[in-house]
C-alpha cells in the first residue's frame, strides 16, 4: 500500500473516534452508597478526590488505608444523555447490605436526578431516598425488625469522570455516604482534587454544609462568644461531641436552591400499622443557603422527632457562615434525643439525693460549609 | 469631709508603724517554683487549647471537671516545688485510689526535674515515673508510665512534658521564675539547643495501605496519623543528641506481687535519639514490645531519615504480636481488623515539632 492510504485510514478511524463524543455527552451516572466509620469520613473524602472509577468491587471491603472497615454497596447506573431527569430505583438483598456482622438489612433506594444550568455550569440536583429494613441484634430493643430511611435532596456540581460525594449520613459509630461518578464519554477526567478546594472564580459557588446536633455542657456556652475559629473545631470535631451526637448529617447546596436531609429509625411494625409513626420518628432539617460578600448565610428549619406531634418542634438554624469555620448555636428548646424510634436516649442522673433516669436532651447545633470543587 | 475627721481620729503612731511596715521591712518575694500536674483526659487538643492561657492554679488535685465539650477529665495530681537554687529537685506522691488491699502498689507519681545550665533557650529535664490503675479493670491491672522530656522553662505558662495513649495520660508543668530575678540578656556564651516535640505512635495498617503509604502527600498522611486508631502513642519532647525514653506497661495487680518478670512482658520501651543535619533529622529508636515469655524479649532498631513537616512512616518488618499479657484486658480490635489476620505492629509514624526556641512568625498554639 502506498503511505496515502495509511494516512487516510488512519484519519477515517479518527474521525470514527471522535464523532460520537461530539455530539450529546454520553453520561451515565453511577450511585454507590458506603458504610465506613465516622471518624474516616474526612479520609474517606480526601481518597475519592482522586480514586478511579473502577475503585471499588461491589459489595466488599474495599481499600483500607486504615484499621477501620469501609463497605461499599453498589447501587446501579443511570444513562442522562439528552434528558433532564433520570430515576433510579433498586433493592438489594440482605447480604450485599449488612453494615456489620450485627446488622443485616433489605436495601431499598429511589434517586432522582435532575439537570440544573447549562455547559460548565451544569448541576445535578439529586434526590435520594435509601430505606434500610432488618434486624439489629444491638439495643435498644434487640432482635425486633428495625428500619432505618435515609433521605436527602442535594446538588452536586456534573464533574465529568470523578467522584463526587451527594450526601452523609450518621445517627451511630458508623456514617452512610452517598457518592455519584458521572461517566462522560469524550470528556477528559476532571482533574483530580487534592486538598483543598480548587474553586473557579467564573462559577458560582457550591458547598457542603455539615450539622451535627447534639449536646455540650451548659457552661460552655458561655465561653463561646470569646472562642476563636480554632477552638470551635476543637469542640465541634470532639469525640465526645460525636459519641454524643443525637444526628450528624451532610448535604452540598447551591446558593438559592433548596436543600433537605432527614434520617429516622424505629420499629418495622409499627411502621406498617401506623401512618404517623415514620414521621414521629424522623429528625428533618430543610433549607437554604444564601451567597453575601465574604460569608453564606443559612437560613433552614430542624424539625425533631417524638412521640406526640404537640412535642415535635421546629428550630431554625440560621447564621452567617464564614466558609471552612464551624458555627455553634444553642437550642433553648432542649429536645429529647430519641435513640429509636420512640424510646429516649437515657442518662442516670442524682436527682434529690436519689439515681435516677432522665431522658438526654440536645442543646447545641453545630454547622459550617465548606467550599467544594465544581 | 468624712474622710478627713476619720484620719484626724487615727491615732498617728500607728500610722507610723504602718508606713514603717511597709517601706522599711524587706517585701516577700515569690521563689523559683516548679508545678507540676497529672491530668486524664479524652481530648488532648481542648486541654492544650485550654492551657494556652490558664493561670497557675487551673488544676485541683483529685477533682473531676468535664471539658467544655463533655468529655470527662481527671486531675490525679497537682505538685508545686520549689527551686531555691537547687539543680535537682523531686516531687510526687501517691494518687488517689479506692483502697486495693495491695497497699505497695497503690497507684503514685515521682517526678526528677534538673535545671539545664549553660544553654540557651533556658529547660528543665523531666523524669517521670507514673502509676495508674487500668481504666478498665480498676481494681485488677495497673498501668505504669515511665518516660523523660525536656521542657522549656517558659515562664508563667503551661508547658506539656510528655504523654501516652494519645494524650489520655499527659503531664503539665508551670514555671514561675523568682520574683527578685530581673530579666537578663540572654548570655551570648550559652549553647543554643532547640527542642522539638516528638510524636511516636505505633500501629496496624494493611500491606496494601503501607505499600502506597510513601506516595501519599502530607494532608493525606497526617489524616492517617490523626486517626487515633493507634495501639501505642507517646508525646514528648527532645533536644538533638541528647538520648530519650518512654515506655508504658500493663500488668496484674495481683500476679506483680508473686513474678518479678510479670511487669516486663507487658512493656512497651522505646530508648533512641535525633541527630540534626543541615537539610533533616535522623532519628534513632530502639523498640522493645510486651514479650510473654523473657526469651521472647527482643530489642528492634528502627530509625528513619525525617523533617519537621508532617507525618513520616516506617515498616516494621517482622512486625511483633500486638496480644495483651494481663488478664482481662483486650485489645481494641475493629472488626474491619480482623479482616487484617493476625494482629501485629507492623508501622509506626513519627513527627517532629519545633517547640524552643518558638518558630519566628508563628506563636505556638498549645
Amino acid at each position: 500500500m502506498r503511505p496515502t492510504l495509511h494516512l487516510l485510514a488512519f484519519a477515517l478511524l479518527l474521525v470514527l473516534f471522535l464523532v460520537p463524543s461530539r455530539g450529546q455527552a454520553q453520561d451515565t451516572l453511577c450511585y454507590v452508597l458506603m458504610t465506613v466509620p465516622k471518624l474516616e469520613a474526612p479520609i474517606v473524602r480526601y481518597e475519592m478526590a482522586t480514586a478511579p472509577a473502577k475503585y471499588f468491587a461491589d459489595g466488599e471491603d474495599f481499600f483500607t488505608s486504615t484499621r477501620g472497615v469501609r463497605r461499599l454497596i453498589y447501587l446501579g447506573k443511570a444513562t442522562m444523555s439528552g434528558k433532564e431527569q433520570v430515576d433510579l430505583k433498586g433493592y438489594l438483598p440482605p447480604s450485599l447490605s449488612y453494615r456489620g456482622p450485627w446488622e443485616r438489612y433489605d436495601t431499598n433506594i429511589s434517586i432522582t436526578t435532575a439537570r440544573l444550568g447549562e455547559g460548565s455550569e451544569t448541576t445535578l440536583s439529586v434526590d435520594a431516598k435509601i430505606l434500610l429494613q432488618g434486624n439489629q441484634v444491638i439495643d435498644p430493643q434487640p432482635g425486633m425488625a428495625h428500619f432505618i430511611h435515609y433521605a436527602a435532596t442535594s446538588q452536586v456540581p456534573l464533574r465529568p469522570n470523578a467522584w463526587q460525594e451527594v450526601a452523609y449520613w450518621s445517627v451511630d459509630h458508623y456514617c452512610q455516604m452517598l457518592w455519584l461518578y458521572a461517566f462522560t464519554k469524550g470528556a477528559p477526567k476532571a482533574a483530580p482534587l487534592i486538598g483543598k478546594a480548587q474553586v473557579d472564580p467564573e462559577l458560582p459557588p457550591l458547598y457542603r454544609l455539615e450539622v451535627i446536633i447534639g449536646r455540650l455542657p451548659e457552661d460552655s456556652f458561655a465561653l463561646l462568644p470569646s472562642a476563636d475559629a480554632a477552638r470551635r473545631a476543637i469542640l465541634a470535631e470532639s469525640s465526645a461531641v460525636h459519641a454524643n451526637k443525637w444526628t450528624a448529617f451532610s448535604v452540598h447546596c447551591l446558593p438559592g436552591q433548596p436543600f433537605a436531609s432527614r434520617t429516622a429509625l424505629g420499629l418495622t411494625t409499627k411502621r406498617k400499622k401506623d401512618t404517623d409513626y415514620e414521621a414521629s420518628c424522623s429528625t428533618t432539617l430543610s433549607g437554604s443557603l444564601q451567597s453575601k460578600l465574604g460569608s453564606v448565610a443559612l437560613q433552614s428549619e430542624f424539625r425533631t422527632a417524638a412521640p406526640k406531634k404537640e412535642d415535635r418542634i421546629t428550630i431554625s438554624l440560621a447564621a452567617n457562615l464564614v466558609p471552612g469555620e464551624w458555627h455553634i448555636q444553642q437550642i433553648a428548646e432542649q429536645p429529647v434525643i430519641y435513640e429509636s424510634g420512640h424510646t429516649p436516649r437515657r442518662q442516670y442522673q442524682m436527682i434529690d439525693g436519689q439515681e435516677r433516669q432522665t431522658p438526654v436532651r440536645a442543646n447545641a447545633a453545630f454547622y459550617r460549609v465548606v467550599e467544594v470543587t465544581r | 469631709m468624712k474622710a478627713l475627721t476619720f484620719s484626724c481620729h487615727f491615732p498617728l503612731g500607728k500610722l507610723v508603724t504602718l508606713f514603717l511596715a511597709l517601706f522599711v521591712a524587706p517585701p516577700v518575694l515569690a521563689a523559683e517554683t516548679l508545678r507540676y500536674a497529672v491530668v486524664s483526659c479524652d481530648n488532648l487538643a481542648l486541654l492544650r487549647d485550654d492551657l494556652s492561657d490558664a493561670p497557675a492554679d487551673f488544676f485541683v488535685a483529685g477533682q473531676k471537671p468535664v471539658a467544655s465539650d463533655g468529655s470527662p477529665r481527671k486531675v490525679h495530681f497537682v505538685g508545686t516545688v520549689s527551686l531555691e537554687g537547687k539543680p535537682q529537685v523531686e516531687l510526687g506522691g501517691r494518687l488517689f485510689a479506692p483502697d486495693l488491699g495491695v497497699s505497695e502498689r497503690a497507684p503514685y507519681v515521682h517526678l526528677t526535674v534538673k535545671k539545664l545550665t549553660g544553654i540557651s533557650p533556658p529547660a528543665f529535664t523531666v523524669n517521670v515515673d507514673l502509676m495508674l490503675m487500668h481504666q478498665r479493670y480498676s481494681s485488677k491491672a495497673g498501668a505504669r508510665y515511665t518516660g523523660s522530656s525536656r521542657v522549656p522553662a517558659r515562664a508563667n505558662a503551661w508547658q506539656e512534658v510528655i504523654s501516652w495513649s494519645d494524650g489520655f495520660h499527659s503531664i503539665w508543668q508551670y514555671y514561675t521564675p523568682a520574683e527578685a530575678q530581673t530579666p537578663t540578656e540572654p548570655n551570648t556564651d550559652d549553647k543554643m539547643v532547640p527542642i522539638y516535640r516528638l510524636d511516636v505512635r505505633l500501629g496496624q495498617l494493611s500491606d496494601e495501605a503501607l505499600d502506597k503509604l510513601p506516595r501519599y502527600d502530607p494532608e493525606h498522611r497526617r489524616l492517617i496519623a490523626e486517626l487515633g486508631r493507634w495501639r501505642e502513642s507517646f508525646s514528648t519532647h527532645v533536644s538533638p543528641d541528647v538520648p530519650f525514653q518512654f515506655a508504658n506497661s500493663f500488668f496484674d495487680l495481683k500476679k506483680i506481687a508473686s513474678d518479678e518478670g510479670h511487669e516486663m512482658s507487658g512493656l512497651n520501651r522505646i530508648t533512641g535519639s535525633i541527630e540534626e543535619d543541615p537539610s533533616h533529622f535522623i532519628l534513632k529508636l530502639q523498640y522493645q514490645p510486651p514479650a510473654p515469655r523473657k526469651q521472647d524479649l527482643q530489642v528492634r532498631t528502627l530509625g528513619i531519615e525525617m523533617g519537621t513537616d508532617g507525618w513520616f512512616y516506617q515498616r516494621i518488618e517482622n512486625p511483633p504480636r500486638a496480644e495483651n499479657f494481663v488478664e482481662g484486658t483486650w485489645c481494641d480490635t475493629t472488626w474491619g481488623e480482623k479482616s487484617l489476620g493476625v494482629h501485629c505492629m507492623n508501622v509506626a509514624a513519627y513527627r517532629l515539632t519545633k517547640v524552643s526556641p518558638a518558630p519566628e512568625g508563628n506563636p505556638p498554639r498549645p
